[in-house]
């Protein structure tokens, strides 16, 4: 199918609008991803830490195990898969992040049509307070990095769907729940760092300080989606979407209150496979379709 | 040293970034005597062809507690997109230091003066590293190139620079990084205090590692140590990889 590679007048805008409607009824060909250990599918069936690691066949993204988590990749019946994402990865920091990611992604062989973004975990759990936690500007101009990046190679007609941030404070009341705090400082018996001591380790008002950034930046990840779907679809239709609807519970990744039956047995942190991953892959698919994600949110919804 | 405050129009040449020009082995400038003389954070007892010299873009991405003593600078290298946070007065490169952060914007001082720099701006720069800088370079996705004679030079300096405790709990056995000194062969090699050796190249870490680790990075052509890694919740394998 060959395409208007830019459409500046109204006249044109038709033929653009229609090569959306061709291409929604079209098959795509490639789905690939930027994330970090959740898109990597970290220890999401794993009996005991420090034994797994990236296990990126039960990832919500990548997944290809059946029939859970019943990933983005397995829903899309798209033939090819290839994430860029990479456990410990932040959406700002070190060498892995988003837009770093974004080039490897660009340097592909084969480009994707469909790109997943989940991110931002480790901005939270990497840092020592909340004080230190970084900017809203900050995130916002990492994102819009990778954003540019990306609306750079992509081809004409690619989908990006950005995912928000998860409410990593949440998982505090998780493990609770689940009677699985202790092995949050498995490490420190050895004399390493406790899993996401900001929010294991913190008190009620870092969790609520950590939350509140949080959202800041959902909003701010929210706002920068819409500024480069308004950039880039109608001059290299390329379409930006996100899940972030706003702080209302349980209507986006970045508000799921995770439950205790989401978290991994080995570390009491990353979300398993059957249920945590599983409602990931629900809510990033249903939200990138248009399609109804309310029962995203129950454990029926993963049930096997 | 002047302190001016000039436009970004200026920034390049302020920050040197017009000297600029790639002719050694390894992609970097030479780097004349009097600019070595004039670094803001020279490498002790250093030798002027040890250093060499990149053109490179940086941008702010932002500030975070300005006005405090925690107050850190985000700034990126747009050619890779690495990024990393700065506090007043750290280098950014040997010529480079981060003078002054400021709610939404950062003061950089290179060798002509400062240049304040808004966050979502880039700044053209001129950056000159020390060869220990770069002696083992992060690549990204857990890989590690290094340069096993500039390591080597970083060991005769500065040490190893780890202090491990070793462990066996359960089937469990490695060792625990207790302290990484700062320019040693471990912080060049990215280790933190607090993380885990969990293992190297496939065995359980046990106590020589270390020293055998740096011997192998210091020594051998075309070698590659395989380092299973715990930090937080989380492990993996960095691959430093022998240029």
């Amino acid at each position: 199918m060959t395409i208007h590679s830019g459409c500046r007048a109204a006249a044109v805008l038709a033929v653009c609008a229609l090569g959306v409607v061709s291409r929604a009824a079209s098959a795509q060909t490639k789905l690939s991803g930027i994330g970090d250990s959740i898109s990597q599918g970290y220890d999401a069936n794993c009996p005991s830490f420090f034994i797994c690691g990236d296990q990126p066949a039960y990832s919500f993204g990548q997944g290809t195990n059946t029939p859970l988590p019943n990933s983005m990749y397995v829903r899309s019946q798209i033939p090819t898969v290839e994430f860029v994402s990479v456990s410990g990865a932040e959406m700002v920091g070190g060498t892995n992040n988003a837009a770093a990611q974004a080039t490897n992604l660009c340097a592909q062989a084969v480009l994707p049509d469909r790109v997943v973004l989940l991110l931002g975990g480790n901005d939270v759990c990497n840092r020592s307070s909340t004080s230190t936690m970084y900017s809203t500007t900050t995130f916002g101009n990492a994102l819009g990095a990778a954003l540019d990046t990306l609306a750079a190679c992509l081809p004409p007609l690619a989908q990006v769907h950005v995912l928000s941030v998860p409410r990593v404070d949440y998982l505090y009341a998780a493990g609770v729940q689940a009677r699985c705090t202790s092995k949050w400082c498995l490490a420190s018996l050895f004399g390493g760092k406790c899993t996401c001591g900001l929010v294991t380790q913190g008190t009620d008002a870092d969790r609520v300080a950590a939350g509140q950034q949080i959202e800041a930046y959902n909003q701010e990840l929210a706002n920068r989606v819409a500024s480069a779907n308004t950039a880039y679809q109608a001059a290299k239709q390329i379409t930006f979407s996100t899940d972030w609807q706003g702080a209302l519970p349980n209507t986006s990744v970045g508000t799921y209150a995770f439950q205790g039956s989401d978290l991994a047995q080995s570390d009491c942190f990353h979300p398993n496979y059957s249920s945590g991953q599983c409602k990931l892959a629900c809510i990033g698919w249903t939200s990138w379709n248009g399609l109804d994600r309310t029962g995203c949110f129950s454990a029926s919804t993963c049930a096997n | 040293m002047d302190k001016r405050i000039v436009t970004m129009t200026m920034a390049a040449a302020v920050l040197g970034a017009a000297c600029a020009q790639r002719t050694g082995p390894d992609g970097g400038a030479k780097v004349a005597a009097a600019e070595v003389r004039a670094l803001l954070a020279p490498e002790p007892a250093a030798l002027a062809g040890e250093y060499h010299a990149h053109a490179a873009a940086l941008r702010l991405f932002g500030t975070q507690a300005a006005g405090t003593p925690e107050a850190t600078a985000t700034l990126a290298d747009t050619g890779t997109w690495a990024t990393r946070s700065y506090r007043e007065g750290e280098a950014v490169a040997r010529n480079l230091v981060v003078e002054t952060i400021r709610p939404g914007s950062v003061v950089l001082r290179g060798p002509d003066g400062s240049v304040e720099l808004r966050a979502g701006a880039d700044a053209a720069v001129r950056l000159v590293r020390h060869e220990s800088d770069e002696a083992a370079r992060d690549e990204g996705r857990h890989v590690w190139s290094v340069r096993a004679a500039a390591l080597a030079k970083v060991q005769a300096r500065r040490g190893l620079g780890i202090q491990v405790t070793p462990f066996a709990i359960a089937e469990r056995q490695g060792l625990a990084v207790n302290a990484v000194e700062p320019a040693g062969v471990f912080d060049r090699l990215g280790l933190q205090a607090g993380d885990v050796i969990v293992a190297v190249d496939g065995a359980f870490a046990r106590p020589g590692d270390p020293a055998r680790i740096a011997a192998r990075l210091t020594t051998a052509a075309s070698d590659v140590v395989i380092v299973r890694i715990a930090r937080g919740a989380e492990v993996w394998d960095e691959s430093y990889v022998v240029r």
